[in-house]
């Protein structure tokens, strides 16, 4: 075993000689040629993109070698057991990627932390070890594809898409999603390296296993076919919704670039001045208001979902990361790359050694704008010409920011849990004044479920426009109008729901019609894995949504009719009956995915 | 005989006596008072620093009400004072407010905010909308139609024509071409909505016209730089009312026959020193009442009418200092009195039908000075070297012997522009730390006649105007004023180049200076002024700079105001300079400013410089304008023997720490370290 383990390294070394080499020199020269190092948040989200699709081709490479004629009778043949010679194989294949992947970003990373003054935290580290287990994870997507008989298990791999995007709440998120795919694969690998490469997994397992994967695949294709039966016909047509907004529906907002926009929603409003803000409206610039709830950063987070690399004196170009290990900022010189210090709460620290207790961050701060922190308790602001923080704004006792500050050209916005507060930019960047909030908004609980806020400045304040799909509820769109103004008022002008959809039932719900089951676990995953995001559905959210009766109705024919198929399939070939008992539960619970991944897995492969 | 020569021997002492009083007269009483007095407490720069909620106040034409603004943080607020009523509403709040005009039906008002005209309504709260974008750099709000509500008029430049346009406007998008011409606009007037006259810049001078269809008929023409200034226009008898100067050497008030050129003097200020400076005129366009801006203010009833009245304010204000805003009618009159005796502006309102007063602002503090130590203030005359005569004012401090304090001289900016008698809070914080002041009105400066402009004859820098201010110290001096070991020269802007000059070419007069946004080489700022400019506004000013300081497209001419700049002379500065400077001013360039600061360093010579990257022209921003009190009290302190508050707050320690840019006088350093009140005088 370790004889077929060393001699597959050997056999392996000069391209992972070269490859180990080569990100070296990437890593090094990057930089140099202006180009991102490793430790900023961008080259932290194309290594993990590169890796992963680096490590599928390395896994689908080195499965093709194996099953090169001559090379599979050879290992066949070895006096070893299957599983054994997977094992050696896989070794080596792990070995040559931890070699490579995680080494290169090990020794660079130590490079960093011993040799200069960047600030390299454990999370860096952790980001390798991280990356390392993903580009595992995909290299066996990659030998899967070649070992099971069908290469469209390949469509699994969204399955490790799927858990790539969403930003980890917590370590648990990040990790346990990843260790349940490594197990599987790994598991299913093991079932699919046999003499022969065209028998079907056989165990129950396996198959759910493969169908599941697959199955969850297969709802983006199915997505996607709604571009070639709707979209793109209506659009030759020149008749799709998006482009002819019909009266009645959220689109119409749009409609002439929103000239009319609050005009439309105020129509039937009773408000005396509504027709006065509309024609205001109507001359003003809109500017997005952030009403989401936003995910803090997180200690310990992987740099690459970092919402601001680090802040950069403007004049002098030094450079300010925040430290998670040390819960500061830390300023390197731009040209001499030496340390000039650190910021703490209580201004900068010229010797890291002086640090006191009561200087640390308590939270990971959200830097943004060039020079803002914010945690979900005070906005500060760093005073690069006085290396100093000051603190700007607090949110009141009772309240909490919930969104990152956003700093447009007039008007910088944050908002609290109870309140959207909004600034002057030229008192924001002010360092010696106060920042006096000039627009607080009150935030009504019609708002609570607004997916998108707009703001337009009028002479005495600011209309906001909240809007979304499910403003009245599920699959009830709708938008407000309210005024706030400089005196601190606000009261509503008016509402509309809007009565005609701008897209059939069948699309706006093809989700959940398609595959119901696939439809609201992958929402709970998600939801699960990144609760910030609201585009991944809570169970409560899930629970409240009441579709139409004709999707249910579609719904429970395709999965009904799915599964009879699915039945009829396997009863034209002879299958065990445990396989046949899974088929047939997948087609039970996945429906008309199941019966596709069956179609593309099983069929016409006795 | 020898009674003869007893006569004659006292007729000669009489005059001399006399010719002493009258020399001495002008700061007699305040010479008096500022020794009678006890000295003042040193008060905080924060009384002299603080500005007053109340800003820009604005009477109804039809006088029924006044607009007014209150700052409210960094809001203001606009309120509507109901006269008939007497009561006090707050309308709306907005973020800035540039200009404020009542429409011509006195219920709703035109103002500029960031670049856009809105107009709100006067009798709604929170009621105003947008009505133009004013972004177009080329396009200028010019003022509301005084007949008709909704009609407004703006100037635009098409500058792919090179023609200038005057548009009239209508709240509701509507707008109408009535004048395009190669010529700017200068000024213009209406009559029920129509343009009638306009004046506009005609090479050198100011063309003035009648508005015939499309066609602008020439009537009168006046020297662009002794411009005339239509007030109303009799179509009946074809008579012009105009301020101008034709041969007079002071801007006087004229009736012209259009068809005979004949012109009629209709008034004029009795001692011909003044130019005028407002006229009022009556629904039929007859004079109504005529100001002038004096050493302190001057105003001439034109009717038995407003004559009455003026003797009822006379009575009422007892103020050598009161500005008049008066309803269409002429029945109500909104009086601000700004006597140099009082530390904040005063507000009146006189209703002529019932013959009763309101003072609408009682309740807003206008000043934080303690009335009891406000220094005294005095206009006075001074015959320069080469014998015209000159006028100044002067500020004493409290509770000293005028010879014997330190005395700052503090020329005003401009150079078109002046000192005036109103109460002054920059001589007033200067006589608070034991200075007296003097406020230099040169050669250049404007209001005082068409010759004491133009007898500069472009002599900036080492040259005639220095002189005047020079001449005028010495007459100070020679009078007992001041400490002739203990002077100062402090300035703005134009003021700052004085005090530039004083050090360069006074070297060993001045023991001090200190020189905000001050341009060292004129000729440098004039260009910029002149780049920067929009080409609608470029002939604004292009004349003035060219007849009145140098043009800038002959080089000789540039040469000659470098040649005799302190830009080319600042070797010969050996005295402590302090600086200031704005990073986003438009007029004098912060790199001039910089290069002043970083040459005098270069040399080993005290400078010190604050550069504040959000400001412009002048400190406007609360801290930057402490900042700005700071380092001048500290300047002088260390250097005269007058006194400062030393104290610093943290929040200006660390606004200094950041913006003092050059420091080779320790001025930082002694932040620290100097105890409050460490000089006494």
């Amino acid at each position: 075993m370790f004889a077929l383990f060393s001699s597959e390294i050997l056999r392996l070394r000069k391209g992972a000689l070269i490859c180990f080499l080569g990100l070296l020199t990437i890593y090094y020269m990057a930089p140099k040629i202006g180009f991102w190092d490793i430790l900023h948040r961008n080259m932290g989200f194309l290594l993990t993109l590169g890796f992963i699709g680096l490590s599928l081709v390395f896994g689908i490479v080195h499965g093709i070698l194996w099953r090169k004629k001559s090379f599979w009778v050879f290992l066949i043949h070895r006096p070893l057991a299957p599983r054994n010679i997977y094992l050696s194989l896989f070794g080596a294949g792990s070995t040559v990627i931890i070699g490579t992947v995680f080494l290169s970003l090990f020794i660079t990373l130590c490079a960093y932390d011993g040799l200069t003054e960047k600030v390299v935290d454990l999370r860096h580290y952790q980001f390798a070890v991280y990356i390392t287990l993903l580009s595992i994870a995909c290299y066996m997507v990659g030998t899967l594809t070649v070992l099971h008989r069908s290469k469209f298990v390949i469509l699994g791999f969204y399955a490790l898409l799927t858990i790539f995007f969403p930003e980890p709440q917590n370590m648990l998120a990040q990790y346990a999603p990843l260790f349940l795919l490594l197990a599987a694969l790994f598991y299913l690998n093991l079932q699919c390296f046999k003499p022969d490469l065209n028998q079907p997994i056989r165990s129950s397992l396996g198959t759910a296993l493969v169908a599941a994967g697959t199955s969850y695949g297969l709802v983006v294709a199915l997505i996607m076919a709604t571009l070639l039966i709707y979209h793109l016909p209506l659009t030759i047509m020149g008749e799709h919704p998006d482009m002819n907004p019909q009266k009645g529906s959220m689109k119409y907002m749009w409609k002439d670039s929103f000239k009319n926009g609050i005009g439309y929603v105020l129509e039937d409003s009773a408000h005396p001045n509504a027709g006065h803000y509309a024609r205001q409206a109507s001359l003003a610039t809109r500017q997005n208001l952030p009403i989401q709830q936003w995910q803090a950063p997180r200690h310990n987070q992987l740099h690459r979902f970092d919402n601001s690399d680090a802040l950069i004196n403007p004049d002098s170009g030094d450079i300010w990361k925040f430290s998670h290990d040390e819960m500061l900022l830390l300023g390197v010189d731009k040209v001499t790359q030496k340390s000039i210090g650190a910021i703490g709460l209580n201004g900068l620290i010229k010797d890291i050694n002086d640090v006191l207790v009561e200087d640390r961050f308590t939270n990971i701060p959200h830097l943004s704008g060039g020079q803002y922190l914010s945690t979900e308790s005070a906005l500060y602001v760093v005073d690069f010409d006085t290396q100093s923080l000051i603190l700007k704004h607090q949110p009141e006792a009772d309240e909490y920011y919930k969104s990152s500050l956003w700093v447009g050209n007039d008007f910088a916005v944050i908002s609290t849990n109870k309140k959207l507060l909004m600034f002057d930019t030229g008192s924001l960047q002010d360092d010696f004044s106060e920042l006096e909030v000039d627009h607080q908004f009150s935030f009504p609980t019609s708002v609570a479920d607004a997916d998108y806020a707009h703001g337009m400045s009028v002479a005495d304040g600011y209309i906001l426009l909240f809007f979304g799909d499910n403003y009245f509820g599920f699959d009830r769109p709708g938008a407000e109008v309210f005024v706030t103004r400089l005196d601190g008022s606000s009261e509503r002008l008016g509402g509309r729901e809007f009565s005609v959809y701008d897209h059939p039932s069948w699309i706006r719900h093809y989700s959940f019609m398609v595959a119901p089951f696939i439809f609201v676990t992958e929402e709970l995953l998600m939801h699960s894995i990144d609760p910030f995001e609201t585009r991944y559905l809570s169970a409560e959210k899930l629970k409240n949504q009441k579709y139409p009766g004709q999707i249910y109705l579609i719904a429970i024919l395709l999965q009904v009719m799915s599964l009879v198929a699915l039945w009829l399939l396997l009863n034209r070939k002879t299958q065990k009956s445990n396989v046949r008992g899974t088929w047939l539960g997948l087609g039970f619970v996945l429906g008309l995915p199941a019966l596709l991944s069956y179609l593309l897995l099983e069929s016409g492969k006795e | 005989m020898q009674l003869i020569k007893a006569v004659l021997v006292f007729g000669v002492l009489l005059i001399m006596f006399i010719g002493e009083a009258s020399a001495s007269e002008p700061f007699s009483s305040a010479r008096n008072q500022a020794m009678k007095s006890a000295k003042a407490p040193l008060l905080p720069r924060q009384a002299f620093n603080w500005q007053s909620r109340l800003r820009r106040v604005s009477l109804s034409p039809n006088g029924a009400h006044l607009a007014y603004q209150v700052k409210n943080n960094r809001h203001l607020q606009i309120w509507r004072y109901d006269i008939t009523g007497q009561s006090h509403e707050q309308l709306m709040t907005v973020k800035a407010m540039e200009e404020m005009h009542w429409a011509a039906n006195s219920e709703q008002l035109f103002y500029v905010d960031s670049n856009t005209l809105f107009l709100a309504d006067m009798k709604a709260k929170s009621f105003a909308e947008k009505v133009y974008d004013l972004t177009d750099v080329n396009v200028e709000f010019l003022r509301p139609d005084p007949d008709l509500a909704e009609v407004f008029w703006l100037s635009r430049y098409l500058p792919r024509q090179r023609l200038y346009t005057l548009v009239r406007a209508t709240v509701d998008g509507n707008e109408q071409t009535i004048i395009s011409s190669e010529y700017p606009l200068s000024g213009f007037v209406t009559d029920g909505g129509e343009l009638t006259i306009v004046e506009q810049w005609v090479g050198n001078n100011i063309q003035i016209g009648r508005v015939k269809g499309n066609n602008v008929l020439p009537m009168l023409q006046c020297v662009a730089l002794a411009p005339c200034h239509v007030h109303h226009w009799n179509e009946e008898n074809q008579r012009l009312l105009v301020s101008s100067y034709f041969d007079e050497d002071v801007q006087s008030l004229f009736s012209i026959d259009i068809a005979t050129g004949q012109k009629q003097l209709i008034h004029q200020q009795p001692d011909k020193q003044f130019d005028i400076s407002s006229v009022v005129t009556t629904l039929s366009g007859m004079p109504y009442l005529v100001s002038y801006q004096t050493d302190y203010a001057q105003h001439y009833a034109m009717t038995s009418a407003s004559q009455r009245i003026l003797d009822k304010v006379s009575i009422k204000t007892n103020s050598r200092l009161n500005s008049f805003f008066i309803s269409k009618g002429q029945d109500v009159w909104f009086i601000i009195d700004q006597d140099p005796l009082h530390a904040g502006a005063r507000f009146h309102i006189y209703l002529a039908k019932s013959d009763t007063w309101q003072s609408p602002f009682e309740h807003f503090k206008t000043t934080r000075m303690d009335q009891r130590w406000l220094a005294p203030r005095v206009p006075f005359w001074y015959t320069a070297s080469d014998g015209m005569h000159l006028q100044g004012y002067l500020t004493l401090p409290l509770g000293a012997e005028p010879k014997n304090v330190p005395l700052i001289v503090n020329p005003h900016g401009g150079p078109w522009n002046r000192s005036f008698g109103k109460f002054n809070r920059f001589a007033q914080f200067l006589a608070n730390r034991g200075y007296a002041v003097f406020e230099p009105n040169f050669r250049s400066s404007t209001g005082l006649g068409r010759n004491y402009v133009f007898s500069a004859n472009k002599d900036f820098g080492d040259g005639r105007v220095q002189q005047d201010i020079i001449d005028g110290l010495d007459y100070l001096l020679a009078a007992g004023i001041g400490d002739p070991e203990q002077l100062a020269i402090a300035g703005h802007s134009f003021g700052g180049f004085s005090a530039l000059a004083g050090l360069a070419f006074s070297p060993n007069r001045f023991r001090v200076g200190f020189a905000g946004a001050a341009p060292s080489n004129l000729g440098n700022t004039i260009l910029r002024f002149s780049q920067q400019m929009p080409p609608a506004m470029a002939h604004r000013n292009q004349p003035r700079f060219r007849e009145l300081m140098a043009d800038i497209n002959d080089p000789e001419d540039v040469k000659r105001l470098y040649q005799q700049s302190p830009d080319m002379h600042w070797q010969n500065i050996s005295r402590p300079l302090y600086l200031w400077g704005g990073e986003k001013d438009n007029r004098v360039a912060i790199e001039d400013i910089r290069s002043m600061a970083l040459r005098l360093e270069s040399a080993n010579k005290e400078v010190v410089l604050i550069a504040d990257p959000r400001e412009g022209h002048s400190p406007e921003k609360e801290l930057a304008r402490e900042a700005y009190l700071y380092m001048l009290e500290h300047a002088l302190a260390i250097h005269l023997s007058g006194r400062a508050d030393f104290s610093v707050s943290p929040l200006l320690k660390r606004y200094l720490g950041k913006t003092v840019v050059i420091d080779t006088a320790n001025f930082t350093e002694s932040i620290n370290n100097v105890t409050v009140d460490a000089v006494s005088y």
